[in-house]
């Protein structure tokens, strides 16, 4: 039974195609990784999820039932940590709290109780009368993750909790969303940080462009392309002509240079490491030269081409 | 020669800050010419100069009390956020920036006064007198301002008090120039009101190349504005080194 | 009613911010008559401070706009309207006590001087309306209150000047007569002249109407914009 069912999902602006005719469910009680490089369309298909902004053709069918029939009753049950820090800077971390769980109908003593609870769940409440201004990074971080939790969601929907934080807040946030999980929230999760995926998701979903290109768990996407191998190469003069001889070579499906490293994906037992061994030696000294199993990380290149935190979505 | 480049650059970015000049170009022009429609060639009665020339005076020098906001703004932006630590990591001392700052928002603001100066000679055919002194006027008037901010910029801890004292002090001066309503009679008021500020002091000044009467009052005045840019000049450093050192 | 509740805990969070809602008002109650009109010039001039006042008021959607708190807001079983509605009734509560110590202390302090203070006080209540629903409607063009409010400063003058509440309205050319009357502040204006030439009360309907019809289109064009 899934908790979420979207059906040819079309989002346009303007001309752009945002979202291009996509199909998901979530089932209860999962963790679903959603990756995708900048652009991809993720935030834009959590907002719509989320019953922020409407899609232009399909359907959403959220605990069951249509989503805009019933979009304030969904909202209710839902949960959104944004990308952003989302506070009131002028008001208290509780306060905060109050605000949030008055807006989904809490109130009184419930209210009260949910609040301790909630700050005590993220390790805040020491700091309940503190404004998020006097707040660390991480804080802050978890702050904005209580505000989605005030309410109990059932499913709750995270888009990039963890951006630009230490590892230590990181590893409590990323220990929080587990604890959730084991108590029964459904979570959509979406992150630039490969291993937390590797770490917490039952199941993971890479968009591209507008489209999901791959669906699974981790260990179906690997097998995937255990085909192939990954050649690492590191070289003095990674030059354009070598990669474009590299591009060259039978079997190989990406070249994508990293400074000075060259990050080859090709097909087991092609024979490739030894011809890019010398056609590397045409080009000047070689430093160093590896083959790897593919991993998730590798998944991801070679489905989108593209590097995860290239350029980076921490804007 | 650093001071010069860091102060040409100073001024490109001022061009590119249209919010500025909405409010302290545009505003006044489109006061005047709002006023215009109702000054009707009639004439002010002490002074004896049309109305739209004073309406054209007053202007000009009530939008300089608020010019200092310039050099406010870059203060903050380039010496006290975290840009300033890539300022003070430059080969040039720091109150050479302030330096520059000062000068490109007083050239600036200067600018900008002659240009609403020039609609209101070209369109409303003000008589300004001799622009010559017009200038040397503005310049002096417009740097003073420029002084006073920064001076409470670099004097009060918190930014946003700066802002508010800012605000009041333009808006006291206008009072005390009794541009809004006139302020009761006697010595002490009219002594306020022609040389407690450097609105009233720059109007004395204006009105005085204007008419060529009431010299005296204009030197006392220009006598007034040199003081006051030497004290505060000094207050300014003084300020200076105990904030961006 | 949290965002109701709210929006008090939040405005007045800042001392600042009473400071703000009172010294402006208080302070005008003692400006005394002057030529025009008859009837003290605070109290005509103060529908000028009631737009500045909603300006600082109206900020706050602006702020939860860019701060993103909206898109949260958005995400929470509560409509757009509803947020809406909840903060314009916050603010109307707020500047309706405004008005009221407003035309409370000019009654203490210009007695009989003062014509009709509750009809005074019924226009500045109605004006407080368009006002915020024109706040609302100048901060939508915006993507920083900072600017918005510099600029809005100049425009309200502008809109004095021009409305007649600086001048009679009669002093400008004919055409622009028509014009202004496309202006809020005329109508602000035009009600306080009638109260204070003694005219009979219902001639206030016109201008009230006028002026509630503004609110309403102002909230339309204001509402229209959501998110981001």
């Amino acid at each position: 039974m899934a908790i979420v069912h979207m059906k040819d999902i079309v989002k346009r602006y303007s001309s752009h195609i945002v979202l291009d005719n996509i199909d998901l469910d979530i089932a209860y009680g999962e963790i679903l990784g959603l990756l995708g490089p900048n652009g991809a369309g993720k935030t834009t298909l959590i907002h719509a999820l989320a019953g922020i902004h409407g899609f232009d053709s399909g359907a959403i069918e959220v605990f069951g039932k249509e989503q805009k029939a019933n979009l304030l009753e969904i909202k209710r049950q839902i949960g959104l940590v944004t990308q952003e820090i989302t506070l009131f800077t002028d008001l208290t971390a509780k306060e905060n709290l109050a605000f949030f769980g008055g807006v989904y109908g809490l109130k009184g003593e419930k209210l009260k109780k949910r609040i301790d609870e909630t700050l005590e769940f993220v390790g805040l409440s020491e700091h309940a009368r503190k404004l998020p201004a006097k707040f660390s990074g991480g804080m802050k971080r978890r702050l904005n993750i209580a505000c989605a939790l005030v309410h109990r969601p059932k499913f709750l929907i995270m888009d990039e909790p963890t951006v630009g934080i230490d590892p230590q807040s990181r590893n409590h946030i990323l220990e929080t969303i587990r604890q959730l999980n084991q108590q029964g929230t459904t979570i959509l999760y979406t992150t630039h940080y490969i291993e937390e995926i590797q770490n917490l998701a039952s199941r993971v979903v890479i968009m591209d462009q507008g489209h999901i290109i791959a669906n699974g768990t981790i260990d179906e996407l690997v097998k995937k392309i255990q085909y192939e191998e990954k050649i690492k190469l590191e070289v003095a003069a990674p030059t354009d002509d070598l990669l474009e001889r590299l591009r060259k070579l039978d079997g190989v499906k990406q070249v994508l240079k990293n400074e000075k490293e060259i990050h080859i994906i090709s097909q087991v037992e092609s024979g490739n490491l030894d011809r890019v061994l010398s056609i590397a030696r045409e080009f000047g000294g070689i430093h160093s030269i590896s083959a790897e199993k593919p991993t998730l990380e590798d998944v991801f290149l070679t489905l989108t081409g593209k590097r995860l935190r290239d350029g980076g979505e921490e804007e | 020669m650093m001071l010069m480049k860091a102060s040409y650059f100073i001024f490109r970015r001022m061009l590119r800050d249209y919010i500025g000049m909405a409010i302290l170009l545009l505003l006044p022009i489109a006061l005047i010419s709002v006023l215009a429609l109702i000054a009707d060639g009639a004439v002010s009665e002490p002074l004896g100069i049309p109305m739209m020339d004073e309406v054209a005076v007053t202007m000009v020098f009530a939008f300089i009390m608020f010019g200092g906001f310039y050099t406010m703004e870059y203060v903050r932006g380039d010496l006290m956020s975290s840009m300033k630590w890539r300022i003070y990591s430059l080969p040039y001392g720091i109150h050479n920036h302030a330096y520059a700052i000062l000068i490109s928002c007083s050239l600036f603001n200067v600018l900008q006064s002659l240009l609403v100066v020039f609609y209101t000679i070209f369109v409303y055919n003000v008589n300004w007198g001799n622009l010559g002194i017009v200038f040397f006027i503005i310049l002096l008037v417009t740097a003073v301002i420029q002084l006073v901010f920064i001076n409470f910029v670099l004097g009060v801890k918190k930014y946003k008090t700066a802002e508010r004292l800012g605000t009041g002090f333009g808006l006291a001066c206008l009072m005390l120039g009794e541009v809004w309503f006139p302020l009761p009679d006697g010595p002490f008021f009219s002594f306020l009101s022609t040389y407690s500020n450097p609105f009233s002091l720059g109007q004395n000044m204006i009105f005085a190349t204007i008419t060529g009467e009431n010299i005296e009052k204009a030197i006392i005045s220009l006598v007034i504005f040199i003081a006051l840019a030497l004290v505060l000049a000094i207050t300014a450093v003084y300020f200076g080194r105990r904030k961006l050192i | 009613m949290t965002i109701f509740t709210f929006v008090f805990k939040r405005f007045f969070r800042k001392k600042s911010n009473i400071v703000f809602l009172f010294v402006l008002p208080i302070g005008s109650v003692f400006i005394p008559t002057a030529a025009w009109p008859p009837i003290p010039l605070g109290f005509h001039y103060y529908s000028l401070l009631l737009l500045l006042l909603a300006a600082r008021l109206g900020g706050i959607t602006l702020e939860d706009r860019t701060n993103k708190t909206l898109l949260r807001l958005s995400a929470s079983p509560i409509s757009h309207f509803q947020y809406l509605f909840q903060n314009l009734l916050a603010y109307t509560v707020i500047l309706t006590v405004v008005n009221l110590v407003f035309v409370f202390l000019g009654v203490i302090v210009h007695g009989e001087n003062l014509p009709s203070p509750i009809l005074l006080f019924i226009i500045y209540t109605v004006f407080s309306m368009t006002a915020l629903g024109f706040s609302l409607a100048w901060y939508s063009l915006f993507r920083h209150m900072e600017t918005a409010f510099s600029i809005l400063g100049g425009v309200i003058v502008l809109m004095g000047m021009l409305g007649g509440v600086m001048w009679p309205v009669e002093a400008m050319p004919e055409y622009l007569q028509q014009a202004v009357m496309l202006l809020p502040t005329y109508w602000a204006a035009e009600s306080t002249l009638i109260v204070a030439y003694g005219t009979q009360a219902k001639d206030l309907g016109t201008p009230l109407v006028v002026m509630i019809l503004f609110c309403i289109a102002f909230l339309l064009l204001g509402s229209r914009r959501r998110l981001t």
